[in-house]
Formats: structure tokens, sequence, C-alpha cells
């Protein structure tokens, strides 16, 4: 019996809530707005856990204006947003938004567990003592992103790969079932973007929702099994293989 | 021991020394969030809104340091909220827009001081008076301090999350709006707080100084705003005396010995002082750990035959 225990405590809390079947992330309709220029017009699709989607325009197709939409960061937003048959209307811990590395303070006085700890803000709030819960969730955050060695290390001493697996921990420690990243392969080398695959790929098989923005057309179909073309508008949405074509490509990115 | 005897022998110089104490505290521990945020600017152009805001604050209700603070609130909240609001409806930037018009509303204050016949008197406003303090500016200054520390104690969660990235922050649920007002709101009330004392373009060195030095030094926000409020404090209670002694303004001769303490660090911190700097591009693989570290190796480093 108390083998069983052990098992279900060692399972993510994306696993233990997935007994019901996978939960849905569906757009319909959105349309983004910033002042006088429209970033996004009617976008309608569906995703759901389990799945690592990317999404794949030219620079100001709309990729990042989609992820901050989803999060509710775009003051002029219409369409409506549903996560597990709920509109998103407030921020919820369940949806993570992973920043460009470049816009990130890489300089902040922090070290990589108190980002991850960061993560824990929608447990705690305000008041509430770091129990044992909140430490075990940042230690298995940690752990699955491989950092544990270097949590005391400062986030201004740390390698590309690692500023990104630290920044995933802390959407882990937050419990999030959504990972928003954007363009988080940009100025990583080989070895980091190998590594990333694979942690990418290893928390989608195990329930999370993967959406990220990716600007190499080469790897798309290595990493990931969903592919939104975007060019401020959605151009084809489904696996790479059937949406990666040359017309599909010429809309996104031709003049 | 007699010429300290001598010094807290005059009731205005206790309450100088306790004003010190309180106020160098609380600015220096507020400089904290002002250096994380990266908002030094910011509450530059802020502190030369405080003289005109106690120009319109006179010109309504007499001088007094709660006119004082509802007009410099005024003003501040007029040039911040339109600073921002031209920048984004124009092609011009925040930085542009702030700058015209906090000097424009320096210029009126002036003006409007001359008319009402207070115009003697800005020397006291913008360099401060610390030996001139009354009991009650005493007990103004002890609320509003204690009031913006125990805000700023119970928000600090929110506030770390809000410096670190303010658009992670917001999706979190922090309320990144709301933070960034009362903050200022904050900066306001500290700065008047510290008018009296310090002075309008003073406060500002000794808001951002403590902290900034100690961002030279050390990794950690919670020792850089108590320790910045620890320098804050013991920096101008050591200006009272020293000040007393050599006859001298006491605001001037704070913000003076903080430049100082900041040169010095800015030279000799080991890990982000030029020297340490210097010593790791000659030697990558002795990383100086201490000061005492970075003088020894710059003493092997000469004394080594050439």
């Amino acid at each position: 019996m108390g083998e069983v225990a052990d098992r279900t405590a060692e399972r993510s809390p994306h696993e233990a809530r997935h007994e019901t079947g996978p939960h849905t992330l569906s757009v319909k309709g959105l349309h983004v707005h910033y002042g006088n220029v429209c970033a996004l017009r009617d976008v309608t699709f569906e995703t759901h856990c389990g799945q690592a989607v990317a999404l794949v325009g030219a620079n100001g197709a709309g990729k990042s204006s989609l992820m901050k939409a989803i999060v509710g960061l775009t003051p002029s937003t219409s369409g409506t947003l549903w996560w597990r048959g709920q509109p998103i209307s407030t921020s919820t811990h369940e949806i993570a938004y992973l920043p460009q590395r470049e816009k990130v303070d890489w300089t902040f006085p922090v070290t990589v567990r108190g980002l991850v700890e960061m993560g824990r803000y929608a447990q705690v709030g305000l008041w509430r003592p770091y129990r044992a819960a909140d430490r075990a969730a940042v230690e298995r955050a940690l752990a699955r992103m491989a950092i544990t060695d270097i949590q005391d290390r400062q986030i201004n001493a740390l390698s590309g790969g690692q500023q990104q697996r630290a920044f995933i921990a802390r959407a882990l420690a937050q419990e999030a079932h959504v990972l928003l990243l954007d363009e988080p392969y940009a100025g990583l080398d080989q070895p980091s973007q190998d590594t990333l695959t694979a942690l990418l790929q290893e928390l989608a098989r195990q329930g999370c929702l993967i959406m990220a923005a990716h600007h190499d057309l080469r790897s798309v179909g290595d990493i990931f099994d969903t592919v939104l073309v975007l060019n401020r508008a959605l151009i084809a949405c489904g696996p790479p293989r059937e949406v990666m074509t040359p017309d599909n490509l010429r809309k996104a990115f031709g003049t | 021991m007699s010429a300290m005897h001598d010094v807290l022998g005059y009731s205005f110089n206790q309450r100088a020394i306790l004003a010190g104490v309180m106020i160098g505290f609380l600015n220096g521990y507020l400089g904290g969030y002002v250096v994380l945020r990266r908002a030094a600017l910011f509450a530059g152009a802020l502190s030369h809104t405080l003289f005109p805001g106690i120009a319109l604050g006179a010109f309504l209700a007499g001088l007094n340091p709660v006119s004082a603070l509802v007009g410099a609130s005024l003003t501040a909240l007029v040039v911040g909220l339109g600073a921002q609001g031209m920048a984004s409806t124009s092609r011009l930037d925040h930085n542009a827009t702030l700058a015209i018009l906090f000097t424009a509303a320096f210029g009126g204050g002036l003006l409007l001081l001359k008319h009402l016949g207070l115009y003697v008197r800005i020397e006291d406003y913008l360099f401060g008076n610390i030996l001139g303090l009354s009991n009650f500016d005493l007990w103004f200054s002890f609320a509003t301090g204690l009031g913006a520390m125990l805000i700023l104690l119970a928000l600090q969660r929110p506030l770390l999350l809000f410096l670190f990235s303010r658009e992670v922050a917001e999706t979190q649920g922090v309320p990144v709006v709301a933070l960034d007002y009362l903050m200022a709101a904050i900066l306001v009330v500290t700065m008047i707080t510290s008018l009296q004392a310090v002075g309008s373009i003073l406060t500002l060195g000794l808001l951002v100084a403590p902290a900034s030095i100690l961002y030279l030094y050390v990794e950690s926000p919670r020792v850089i705003m108590w320790g910045g409020g620890v320098m804050g404090a013991a920096v101008s209670v050591a200006a009272v005396f020293l000040s007393n002694w050599w006859n001298v303004q006491t605001g001037a001769t704070i913000v003076l010995m903080l430049g100082v303490i900041f040169l010095v660090s800015f030279v000799l911190s080991p890990q982000y002082g030029l020297l340490g700097q210097a010593l790791r591009r000659l030697r990558p693989e002795h990383t100086p750990r201490s000061l005492g570290a970075v003088l020894r190796g710059l003493v092997r480093r000469w004394g080594r035959p050439a």
C-alpha cells in the first residue's frame, strides 16, 4: 500500500488531473489590436494538452501576440479564449508565459532557486509561509529540468540553455499546465537545443500543452507535433507534414 | 568625546540625528526598489516635481506639510501620467515628455513661489535644512516612514515578481498597474518626508546611492534593501556630526559622503568593481572574492619584478 501512495506522490500534478481525458485550449475569433495596428485577425483553433505546438510565421506575424492574448497581456483583445471549458478571464496559474530570453533582465540579483520559487506566488500569496508542499514543488521542478545542482547560482552566471530551463522550472513550480514559450530556441547552441527538445517533448508526454514561437523551419517537424502558421491571421493548423507546404509557407513568408 | 557631547547637547541636533536615522533608513530601503526597477531617472523627475507641487500647495492652502504633500502628489500625478499619456500618443518617448513636463512645472513653481513672496526659502526646499526640523516634522517623518515600510513589507512577494519581470508577474496575477501607482505614491510621500531634511534635489542621492552601492557587492534583493536602509541611516547620522564639526550643510554632506562611498565601491568591489574585473581579465583562474583579495591581488601584481 505504501508503494501505491509513493507512486501517487511522485506523479506530477498534471498527470494526476488527467484522469478525465485531455484538457482543451480553444481560441475562437480572436482579434488583437495595438492602437490602429491589427496584429491578429479572426484566429480560431483548438488544441489540447499532450501536444507540442509550434507557432510559425515571419516577424510581426502575431506569434507573440497570440501567446500574450492567451495570458491576457494584450490590451485590446476580442474573441473567446477557453481553457478546460471555462473562459480564461483572469490570470490562472495553469497557464505560464515564458518571455523571450533577451527580454528578461538576467542581471537581476536572484538565484536559480529564487527564480523557481517565484512560480509559487499563486499558491503562497502575500503572507502564507512556504510549506513542505511548496518546497517539494520547487525541488521537483528543479529536478525535472536537471538544474538542482546549480540552484544556488545567480541567474547572471547561467548559460542560455540553463536560463531557459530555469524559466521552465519556474512554470512547473507554478503547476502550469500550459507553457507558452516565446522563441525558446533563439540563441541556444546545438547541445542546449537538443536538451531543450528532449525536455519539452517529455513535458508534452507527461500531459503539458507546449506552445512555442519558433523560427527555424527545418527543425519544426523534429520538435513539434502540431504547427500553427500565422501571418496576422491563421494560415494553417495541423501536423507539420500536412501544414508545412510550399503554398502555406508562401502565404506566411512570401511578399 | 567632548566634541560628540557638544553636538548632542542641542535639541535641534538631537532631532537632526533622529530624522537622519528615519529618513536615511526609509530612503535607503526604498532605494532598493528604485534601483532594481531601473527607475532612478523616473525618481529624479519625480523629485523635481516636488518643488512646484509645494508652491501649488502653498498657493492653495498656505505653506505646511499637509498642503505640501497634497500639492506635490498632484503635480507628480499630473506630470507622471501626462508624460506617459503623451508618450503613448505621439512619436516622442517617455524620457523626452517627462523631461519637458517636469522642467516646465519646475519653472512654473519658481514663478509661483516668487509671486507668493516665499522665494527666500527656496534654498531650504532645494537643499534642505535638517537642523530646522520641529517635533511635528519628526512625527510626520516617523508616521509616513512607518506607513511606507509596512506597505512595502506586506507586499514584498508581489513586488519582487514585479521588479524582476513586469510581464511575467502580470500573468501570475500580480496587479502590476496598481503596484506601479503605489510605488510612485510611496516615492512621493518619502520624498516629501525627506524634503525638509535634505531638500528636493539631494533626496534623490539619498534614495538611489545606498542601494546602488550595495548592488555592487551583494546578490540578494533583501540585503540590498535592508542594507541600503542601514547605510542610509548610518551615513545620515555621521553627516550630522561631520557637518556640525565642519560647519557645513548637512544635506550636502550626506549625499557627498554617499558619492564618495559609491566611487570607492565602483573601483574596489570584488565582483563588479573596476579593479576586480581587471584582475579577473589578467588572471581568470583567480576570482577575487573579497575586498582583501582584490587588494592582495594588486599588491602581488605590483610587487612582482618586471
